[in-house]
């Protein structure tokens, strides 16, 4: 059986040898009859039917032909009946003349009465003699006679009476076992052609369970070979597989985006950290060749370990965010009251805000239940409160707000700085993203793509909106309590 | 395997059993084959005979007359059964009864 | 003091060992977890700082665990390279009492382990703090310099509060930050610094001598001006 997976073209895997075959991936093994579970689908499918087939033939089969059998029997049983009740009523000559009134009256020709004495002599009834085979009485035989010279069948029965009578009762079934045969030859026919049926339904189905797998399973190569650009095809039902289509589908679309970030922050890396790695060796390097004094030379060491220390930071705040990403730190979500988070960030800032104469206002309620990583918010709210701090004008106001909405918790961030330009709102969550406007400020750009990691994780989002003037800054949590939390799968972020 | 195995016992024992019903001993084709002696001329005349021995209680209706008639002459030519069957309907009439 | 340093790397190793005893304490040094239980458990230190990632059999996690076992308290600070906060957590409840991600600063360092070595002793709850004539009292939440009051906002208090039960030791930024405001992250801008300029306007500036210093590329420290 050709296997379902062929490896990728160029994969630079070797042909499968014997051993390979043996001890290798599935995909490397060619697909025995037994394992394919397609077949095993089709066979189940075809069984299932044939069985279908076979129980409502013999159903029938029973209705029919079986009716038939039972008819006669029951027909027999009931004129035996009434030839004992008169052989009980008048003895003998009762029962003799019962027999041949009955025989007149056969209008239908189909009865067969025989009575014999202990020496199986002939007394009443219409066949020559006794026939030979017919030894235990009360039990069905079927009996060849003939009929004006037709070989016929009659189904018999033999009563013995007391005195050493012998009575045998009976009916011609020649049409009815016509009947029979004929109803038997056509469910087997019927079976035959249900068996062929079933087979064809089995290829069938396995021909689209596999068609189905392999449409998958090819993009998934192709896939693991790098092509990530790939999505499975949907036929466009809804049913099972198109799910399964799209659960792959979003998941292809989730590592592109990884891949996509982790691509992005490479160059991002490689371009903004390259700055202040080559301005504190340039120091170094300076001092080296042209310090002139002790003194030089310390203070060009310890400018280059702060150069140092703000490298360092930047990749602990990169870390932090690919932790975050990584979604490990779910495990550690509890309720919390986020009302004291938000006073307490307020309150830290609310010293830097003061030397620049700006405001900083808290509008929360008493108690705003939340639920997850408390650190992770503080250092959230903390991000957005550093920067609207950062970038509002003197004497300006910043207002931090926390509310519940629709089962969650929303946290804003208002400030009346400059802003984000429209065309730029959409970019500003990415790592290192520096606006035109801010890339004389101090700051890495990590700090919104930490916010928008951690709103992420916690299912929920980041809306960054001009507030007219400056930035509105919107954190919703969607959930505020352990219950929501399981079912909630993250959230596109707001690009 | 298993489930062919299994759908070809599923099947002989099917067959076992759609077949029970006729496995009803057949008697030996070798015994000699037992004759009917309701299909003969022999039986037509008696049957005629009875009639008669009865018409002579009663007077048998048009309809019993009609059919003696017809049997006599079905077996006088040849058509034994057809005859026969004639003349058993008249005695189902005379005789009055519902035996089939 | 006497502090044990147990780190493999010998970099990192001399480098801490000499900033050590350069600061006037006694240091004993392993560079294998076997080697560092041993010694920890039979000789007697005022803390411990342990490499987390150590050769020999035993990592830092277990021999902590090990010395936790045998009832042994001595304040161990960890160092890591690794830096997820479940590394931390995992430190901490192993029975560590502080935690340090290299690169670090040898000044956090050394504030901290004095912290700490200084915490293990005498914890007595105190009602009251005393540094010269800085009077803070816990119960009514007064501060008194020289006999008059100072109105203090509650995280001016809670600050000049930690400042104080660390006098004479080198405070950073961090400890004031985790252990005033309970934020455990590293904010880009010198938040600390202006609260601690503010309260400096109200606990030094009117009187003759200043308390608060700042120590250069450490942080801060509360002593009586020793000019």
């Amino acid at each position: 059986m050709p296997s379902g997976v062929h490896p990728a073209p160029g994969s630079g895997r070797p042909g499968p040898t014997l051993w390979r075959r043996l001890t290798g991936r599935a995909s490397d093994r060619p697909l025995g009859l037994l394992r394919s579970a397609s077949i095993r689908f089709a066979v189940v499918y075809a069984v299932l039917l044939a069985l279908s087939g076979f129980a409502l033939a013999l159903f029938l089969w029973y209705e029919t032909a079986g009716l038939l059998d039972r008819q006669t029997e029951a027909a027999i049983r009931a004129d035996a009946q009434g030839l004992s009740e008169r052989w009980e009523e008048g003895g003998l000559p009762a029962l003799v003349m019962t027999i041949d009134d009955r025989l007149a009256q056969n209008v239908d020709d189909d009865a067969i009465y025989l009575l014999v004495d202990d020496q199986l002599r002939r007394i009443a009834g219409n066949l020559q003699r006794w026939p030979q085979g017919v030894t235990v009485p009360n039990a069905w035989y079927e009996l060849p006679v003939q009929r004006a010279g037709i070989r016929s069948l009659a189904r018999v029965q033999r009563f013995d009476l007391l005195g050493g009578f012998h009575l045998l009762v009976g009916r011609d079934v020649r049409v009815r076992a016509q009947l029979r045969n004929l109803l038997t030859d056509a469910m087997l026919w019927a079976l035959v052609i249900v068996v062929a049926m079933a087979s064809a339904g089995a290829l069938v189905v396995r021909g689209l369970f596999r068609r189905t797998l392999a449409n998958i399973s090819h993009t998934s190569a192709a896939i693991a070979a790098g092509d990530l650009g790939q999505r499975v095809k949907l036929s466009g039902r809804g049913d099972e597989f198109d799910q399964l289509a799209e659960t792959i589908n979003d998941m292809l679309e989730r590592i592109g985006r990884l891949m996509d970030g982790v691509r992005q922050v490479s160059n991002a890396i490689a371009h903004d950290l390259r700055t202040p790695i080559t301005r504190a060796r340039t120091r170094l390097e300076d001092a080296a060749l042209h310090a002139g004094c002790e003194a030089e030379l310390r203070a060009a060491i310890e400018r280059a370990i702060a150069d140092l220390d703000g490298i360092v930071a930047v990749f602990q705040a990169l870390l932090r965010i690919a932790e975050i990403e990584a979604g490990s730190r779910r495990s550690a979500f509890t309720t919390f009251d986020l009302a004291p988070v938000l006073a307490d960030v307020g309150e830290l800032y609310s010293a830097v805000a003061e030397e620049r104469e700006i405001e900083v206002k808290v509008e929360a309620p008493p108690h705003l239940p939340a639920h997850g990583d408390r650190e992770l918010i503080q250092q959230a709210v903390a991000n957005l409160l550093d920067n609207a701090v950062k970038f509002s004008p003197r004497g300006g106001r910043v207002v931090v707000s926390g509310a519940t909405s629709g089962g969650g918790v929303t946290v804003g961030v208002r400030d009346q700085g400059p802003g984000i330009p429209a065309d730029e709102l959409s970019r500003a969550g990415e790592r290192f993203f520096r606006g035109e406007d801010a890339r004389s400020t101090p700051g890495s750009g990590l700090g919104l793509a930490l916010v928008q990691a951690v709103a992420h994780l916690h299912g929920g989002t980041l809306r960054l909106d001009d507030a007219a003037p400056g930035l509105a800054a919107v954190l919703l949590l969607p959930q505020a309590s352990p219950m929501t939390a399981q079912s909630l799968a993250p959230a596109d972020a707001a690009t | 395997m298993n489930a062919m195995a299994r759908a070809a016992s599923l099947a002989i024992l099917g067959s076992c059993v759609a077949l029970g019903p006729l496995g009803v001993p057949v008697v030996d084709g070798q015994t000699p084959v037992e004759q009917v002696t309701t299909d003969t001329p022999e039986y037509c005349l008696h049957l005629l005979e009875r009639l008669r021995q009865i018409e002579h209680s009663r007077p048998p209706p048009q309809e019993v007359s009609f059919l003696s008639d017809q049997g006599k002459l079905m077996c006088d030519h040849g058509q034994i059964r057809a005859g026969i069957t004639r003349l058993r309907r008249a005695m189902q009439i005379m005789l009055g009864s519902t035996d089939r | 003091m006497r502090i044990l340093v147990v780190e493999d790397d010998k970099d990192v190793a001399g480098f801490v060992v000499r900033g050590l005893k350069e600061a006037g304490h006694l240091v004993e040094h392993a560079d294998n977890g076997r080697d560092g239980l041993f010694m920890a458990a039979s000789e007697n230190f005022d803390a411990v700082i342990l490499d987390r990632m150590l050769p020999g059999g035993i990592d830092g996690l277990r021999l902590l665990e090990t010395l936790r076992g045998q009832k042994n308290t001595v304040p161990v600070l960890f160092l890591s390279a690794l830096a997820e906060v479940d590394d931390r957590v995992r430190g901490l409840k192993a029975g560590g009492d502080d935690y340090l991600t290299k690169p670090f600063a040898f000044a956090e360092l050394l504030a901290r382990v004095e912290a700490l070595a200084r915490r293990g002793k005498g914890d007595a709850p105190v009602t009251r703090l005393l540094v010269a004539d800085l009077e803070l009292d816990l119960l009514s939440r007064q501060v008194r310099r020289a006999g008059q009051k100072i109105d203090l906002q509650p995280r001016e208090f809670r600050l000049l509060e930690y400042l104080m039960r660390h006098a004479g030791q080198v405070v950073t930024r961090t400890m004031l930050l985790e252990g005033v405001w309970d934020y455990h992250f590293d904010p880009q801008t010198n938040v600390i610094d202006v609260h601690v300029s503010r309260l400096r306007q109200k606990v030094d500036k009117p009187f003759p001598s200043p308390l608060i210093h700042t120590i250069r590329n450490a942080g801060y420290m509360l002593r009586p001006d020793p000019a």
